[in-house]
Formats: C-alpha cells, sequence, structure tokens
C-alpha cells in the first residue's frame, strides 16, 4: 500500500471537508465540557470542601457516562486538526496543542478518573501517589484552551466557507 | 507502593467498557461519513446543474 499516496488522499478529502471535519471534531470536544464541570463540581470540590455540589443520578449519569464514550472519537478528530495544520506548515501553538490534547491518553488508559475519585475521596486507593490524581485532573484541564481553539477555528472556517460560497453562487 | 499501576478504566462513574466505546466510535465514524457523502453528492449535482446551458431541464438525450 502508498502510505504517502493515501496519506494526501485523506488530507485532500479532509481539505475539502474541513468545515464538517472542524464542526464534528468542535462539537465533540465542546461536550467534553459536560465531564470537566462533573470532575470539577463533584470530585474536585468534594475534595477541596468535603462535600459535593453535584451528584449526579438516573438519566444525568447516563449523560454524562455517553459523554465519557465520546472522548475518545473527540481526541482523534481534534488531533486531525492540528495534524493538518503542521501538514501545512511548522507552528508552535499546533504543535504544543497536540500535545496538550494527547496527554489525554495518559489519563485515559493510565491514571484514570476512577482512581481520582477513589483518591481524592479518600477511599481505599490502587495504591499510587495522590498528587498523581492532582496531576490527572490538571490533565483533563489542558482540554481547555484546545476547546477554545478548535471552536474559534469552526467559526472562521464557517465564517470563510459562507463567503466562498456568496463569491461563487452570487457574484459569478 | 502496591495495587494495579495500570488500569484501562476511565469514567470515575462506572468504568469503561470497550466494546461499548468501539461501538460509539462506528456510529460517530459512520454519522461523519454519511454527512460527508451528502455533502460531495450536493455539491456535484450543484456544479452540474451550473454547467448546463441555460433554460436545459434535461439531459440531451439521442430522441431529442
Amino acid at each position: 500500500m502508498n502510505t504517502p499516496g493515501l496519506w494526501n488522499r485523506f488530507f485532500a478529502w479532509y481539505e475539502r471537508n474541513y468545515v464538517l471535519n472542524v464542526g464534528i471534531a468542535a462539537f465533540l470536544f465542546v461536550v467534553q465540557l459536560v465531564h470537566l464541570y462533573w470532575l470539577s463540581t463533584d470530585v474536585v470540590v468534594a475534595r477541596l470542601t468535603g462535600e459535593s455540589w453535584f451528584s449526579p443520578s438516573g438519566p444525568l449519569r447516563f449523560f454524562i457516562l455517553i459523554v465519557d464514550y465520546t472522548e475518545i472519537p473527540a481526541l482523534i478528530s481534534v488531533s486531525l486538526i492540528y495534524i493538518n495544520d503542521l501538514r501545512k506548515g511548522w507552528n508552535w501553538k499546533s504543535f504544543i496543542f497536540l500535545i496538550f490534547l494527547n496527554t489525554q491518553w495518559l489519563h485515559i488508559f493510565w491514571i484514570t478518573d476512577e482512581f481520582v475519585v477513589q483518591e481524592l475521596s479518600g477511599r481505599a486507593g490502587i495504591g499510587m501517589p495522590v498528587a498523581l490524581a492532582w496531576i490527572a485532573i490538571g490533565i483533563d484541564y489542558l482540554e481547555l484552551p484546545v476547546i477554545y481553539d478548535t471552536f474559534r477555528k469552526f467559526i472562521v472556517a464557517m465564517r470563510e466557507e459562507r463567503t466562498g460560497t456568496f463569491l461563487r453562487e452570487e457574484l459569478r | 507502593m502496591s495495587g494495579m499501576w495500570f488500569a484501562p478504566l476511565h469514567s470515575g462513574l462506572t468504568g469503561h467498557n470497550w466494546l461499548t466505546q468501539i461501538l460509539v466510535i462506528m456510529l460517530i465514524a459512520g454519522v461523519w461519513l454519511f454527512i460527508a457523502g451528502n455533502i460531495a453528492r450536493r455539491a456535484a449535482n450543484r456544479r452540474q446543474r451550473s454547467t448546463r446551458p441555460p433554460g436545459a431541464t434535461h439531459r440531451a438525450t439521442a430522441s431529442d
């Protein structure tokens, strides 16, 4: 299989559908704010004040769980935005955001939320230092600047597409 | 230090089921490709319409 050819064809398709691709990535990533809200108000606040501000149950708990399952697709789709940016030309911002994004894998596979909840709630943990729980929370918050930037990219792409369509269709 | 250093579970609420995760990824990819395909089809239709001469409502055939 011709890997460079496949790579170029994939990103040619990606560029043709840029607004859609950035839109879906932005949507999946903005939805992760729900997870961050739960992490902050249930886990972190309970640790800092001794009382949780948000204890989801029933359908709300189910919704947060669904959001959790969209984190991996969000990471992959948003990584593609920055890989595409870097493919066009090197820039530190895209590189750093790509690092921010992909440190999340550490949190998904190793210092997980389950561990964070156990450690910060004082329940019998799995033997890792508590500081690691705070590192995991810090990693989760690294998503925030990338969420903002992805959403901004979507708005800009949509505006450019609209202008492009206007020039193509109306000013012919 | 004891205990498990690697726990392939993400959610702090109920843990993670990898079969569900794969289904969610496939569902999102399916919806994504469906929308992209539709956009491409509509763009192709638009291009085809814009290349037809003004007033033409259907493709020319041998019987025309």
